[in-house]
């Protein structure tokens, strides 16, 4: 009854199961790939501009002339990492990413760094852009302000479930905003250039503003800003490995259709943020992280995100297509987290086949997704939001040092991946092509790693050290789980002598009272033959020990009766004793125990019966050489229990003929 | 008989937290043993762990089970007796009950110890009741 309760609404949130052989139907073709796997590179353009635009802002309004340089900095670093991460699809077409590079190139604590580094960006994403996607439906809708938190974990709930429907299905669903993001924001930036190619372009709300400079801007510490607003605008990058994890969902020829994903991807993201950066530049947006920097804005001036500022401009305040483009914009933030939820249960899963991560990681559920994956990433991010209260720019100091060490690792894995292709290869055109992708490979990983030191310069007292502490803590998790896997692995390694027969088997039946179940406990202990076989009973009660001798005597029972004194009148002790000294005769002996139980169909039953026999079952379990045997009697409502459970009813119908005989 | 709690010198090597944790969970074993230690003293009786195969001795103790046999074979009353150093098992021939040989029952018995598979047995003793233990 239960599990009937339970099923329902799991049916209709995640739908009907599908069987193992189906799993070619929940591949990926392209147009669908992109959106599940890229909605986080695609939308993190409506934040990195902004990103940029306010690390300069603190050092005024000269800065903001820099804003071309980090942009066209950033443009650079995608295309290398795309292009780095195109030869990973074609080497890795097993899917894995960084992981799974750095453990054939680097080893196993460099591919666990990366995998740790992962994990944590993973849940970061999630974290970030629902954040960032809820701030934008708050700044349309005040009034939700103080439900932020709400409103982000329900969306995390919302995407989880659409992850444990399919990856095709969430393919399906999140196709619709994540295109239309694309083209509302090629239509705002085309528009803006054709008013901007006719003379009169298009000006932002806030470009009459000046902004107040906080920092200096003198030699080094415009440097440092420049930098900062670079580590900033890095953001865009994340999400990127995503396809190279899940190289396995996409259609075949797989390798060729992500490297062609990951390459449409780059492409879309480069010139939405050249696009967005450009016209912002056009446009004069000016903003500032603090609302007080501003110079010259009206009172109770309300600071909107570039994204509306520049849709405002071009289109109107109000206009249709400025709302179209806010909507699609925060869908597809709150999308974003999609792709990490594509993300972490693939790797997850791959650390769990390896040993790494609880097994557990690496079932499939019911639609042929890796269900304990979603389910603790969705409650990881969860998490995250609660601690910090779904604030933005408290989350985003957090982000992407992962992504950056594990794309390091990956393009030096690359780097020497190819260098032994290269020993193996002779023909002089494979040479050729094998020195071109480690150039591409090194010029990323050099680039990478540097940006890598950058961030964590700029961001290390901003928050960034709660990822470096927890980034070690994970890696020795991952250690220990597989210490742990392997200790255990070699303890259940089947000796060469294998493992010998017992040489007696002393069973044990648990009595308490003479009923039904005792005696069917009994017949069944006579009908196993075992070397000797005793009745055991407590007597908690002198009265109680008498009536049962006398049912005893009366019934004739072929089985000797055991009676223990209980001088402290509990029942596991005394029991636990008597078997630890029937086991010590000799040791190849074997004690099975025969503990009579009930079967209840009714949860508040379970609280009525069987806690003595559970407790007992629970001790003797770590007794060596000891077997326990449950006999179960099933109760009126278990059976009735049985029979209303639909997928049981044909085991419960072939019972009840024979529950008479029992 | 390795499950006879070792009264003597329980601290001895296992000090510290852990030592401390297995005085407080084996306590109540202890505790039963060093009172029928006391008691069987005050009986005059020789403790079971003492007493040698072959020879007559008077022990006393707890019965700790009392085993009823089946009808069919052979009639016997069994119980095992207890008395904090050792046990030994008292066998009746040719009796199925004997009123007051029950477990919990305190008990002095008289008679010749024989050693079977290892265990201290003692046929038809000569037998008191002491009243509950």
């Amino acid at each position: 009854m239960k599990q009937a309760v339970l099923h329902a609404p799991k049916r209709v949130l995640v739908g009907r199961p599908l069987r193992t052989g189906q799993m070619g139907e929940t591949l990926l073709p392209k147009k669908l790939a992109l959106p599940v796997f890229c909605s986080d590179p695609l939308s993190s353009v409506a934040y990195a501009t902004e990103e940029i635009l306010l690390a300069l802002s603190l050092g005024g309004l000269a800065m903001l002339t820099l804003s071309w340089w980090v942009g066209a900095g950033v443009v650079f670093l995608l295309l290398v990492v795309v292009a780095s991460y195109r030869q990973t699809c074609h080497a890795y077409p097993g899917g894995g990413g960084a992981y799974a590079v750095s453990r054939a190139n680097l080893g196993e604590n460099a591919s666990l760094i990366a995998a740790s580094a992962l994990l944590i960006d993973y849940v970061m994403t999630v974290a970030v852009s629902v954040a960032a996607g809820v701030a934008n439906v708050v700044s349309a809708i005040p009034a939700l302000g103080p439900h932020a938190v709400g409103i982000a974990l329900s969306l995390i709930a919302i995407i989880a479930v659409m992850n444990l429907r399919g990856v095709k299905e969430s393919g399906r669903a999140f196709a619709i905003p994540t295109y239309g993001f694309v083209a509302s924001v090629f239509v705002m930036v085309a528009a803006g250039f054709v008013r901007a190619a006719f003379g009169h372009a298009p000006s932002a709300e806030s470009a009459s503003l000046t902004v107040h400079a906080s920092h200096g801007t003198a030699g080094a510490a415009a440097v440092l800003l420049a930098l900062r607003a670079f580590a900033q605008g890095c953001t865009a990058l994340t999400g990127v490995e995503a396809v190279s994890n899940g190289v396995p969902n996409f259609k075949p020829p797989k390798s060729r259709n992500a490297a062609t994903t990951l390459t449409i991807m780059g492409l879309l993201a480069v010139t939405m943020f050249g696009g967005i950066t450009a016209l912002a530049s056009i446009a004069h947006v000016h903003i500032a992280e603090d609302p007080a920097q501003l110079v010259g804005a009206p009172r109770g001036y309300e600071q909107k995100t570039v994204v509306a500022q520049l849709s405002g401009a071009v289109f109107g305040h109000g206009s249709l297509p400025f709302f179209l483009i806010q909507a699609f914009t925060a869908a597809i933030l709150v999308l974003a987290a999609n792709t990490a939820f594509n993300g972490f249960p693939i790797l997850a899963s791959i650390l769990g086949g390896d040993g790494y991560l609880p097994r557990q990681f690496a079932r499939r559920g019911d639609r042929l997704v890796f269900s304990n994956g979603i389910v603790i990433l969705s409650l990881l991010a969860g998490a995250l939001i609660w601690a910090f209260d779904a604030s933005t720019t408290r989350l985003i100091q957090l982000y992407i040092i992962g992504v950056f060490v594990s794309f390091t690792l990956s393009q030096s894995g690359m780097v020497k991946h190819w260098g032994d292709e290269l020993r193996r290869t002779t023909d002089p055109a494979g040479r050729r092509a094998i020195h071109r992708s480690r150039a591409i490979n090194l010029v990323g990983a050099v680039l990478t790693g540097l940006v890598l030191v950058i961030v964590l310069l700029t961001k290390f007292l901003h928050g960034a050290w709660i990822v470096v502490v927890t980034l070690p803590l994970v890696f020795l998790m991952m250690k220990a789980i597989n210490r742990h896997y392997r200790r255990v692995a070699a303890e259940l390694e089947p000796k060469e002598e294998g493992v010998p027969l017992p040489s007696r088997i002393h069973a044990i039946v648990l009595v308490s009272k003479l009923h039904t179940p005792t005696l069917r406990a009994l017949a069944f202990a006579r009908a196993t033959r075992p070397s000797t076989l005793t009745a055991l009973s407590v007597a908690t009660s002198e009265e109680e020990a008498a009536t049962l001798e006398r049912e005893w005597s009366e019934r004739d029972l072929p089985v000797p009766l055991k009676i223990l004194d209980s001088p402290y009148r509990d029942i596991t002790g005394p029991v636990l004793d008597y078997v630890g000294r029937v086991r010590t005769k000799s040791p190849r002996d074997v004690v099975c125990v025969f503990i009579p139980e009930y079967v209840v169909g009714r949860w508040w039953e379970q609280l009525l019966h069987n806690q003595s026999a559970f407790r007992l079952k629970a001790r003797l379990l770590f007794r060596p050489g000891v077997m326990v045997t449950s006999v179960p009697w099933q109760l009126g409502s278990a059976k009735a229990a049985l029979a209303r459970r639909p997928e049981d009813t044909g085991f419960a119908a072939r019972r009840r003929v024979r529950s008479g005989a029992a | 008989m390795d499950d006879v709690p070792d009264t003597g010198d329980e601290d001895s090597g296992s000090r510290g937290l852990r030592g401390f944790l297995r005085r407080l969970t084996s306590s109540k074993a202890e505790l039963e043993a060093q009172e029928l230690q006391k008691t069987s003293g005050s009986e005059g009786a020789t403790p079971i762990k003492a007493c040698a195969a072959r020879r007559r001795a008077c022990v006393a103790g707890t019965l700790r089970t009392v085993t009823l046999r089946p009808r069919g074979g052979a009639p016997a009353l069994e119980a095992e007796l207890y008395d904090g150093s050792d046990v030994i098992d008292l066998v009746w021939l040719g009796r199925r009950r004997i009123a007051g040989i029950e477990p919990g029952r305190l008990v002095r018995a008289e008679g010749l110890v024989s050693v079977q598979d290892g265990r201290k047995v003692m046929f038809n003793p000569r037998y008191e009741l002491r009243g509950s233990a």
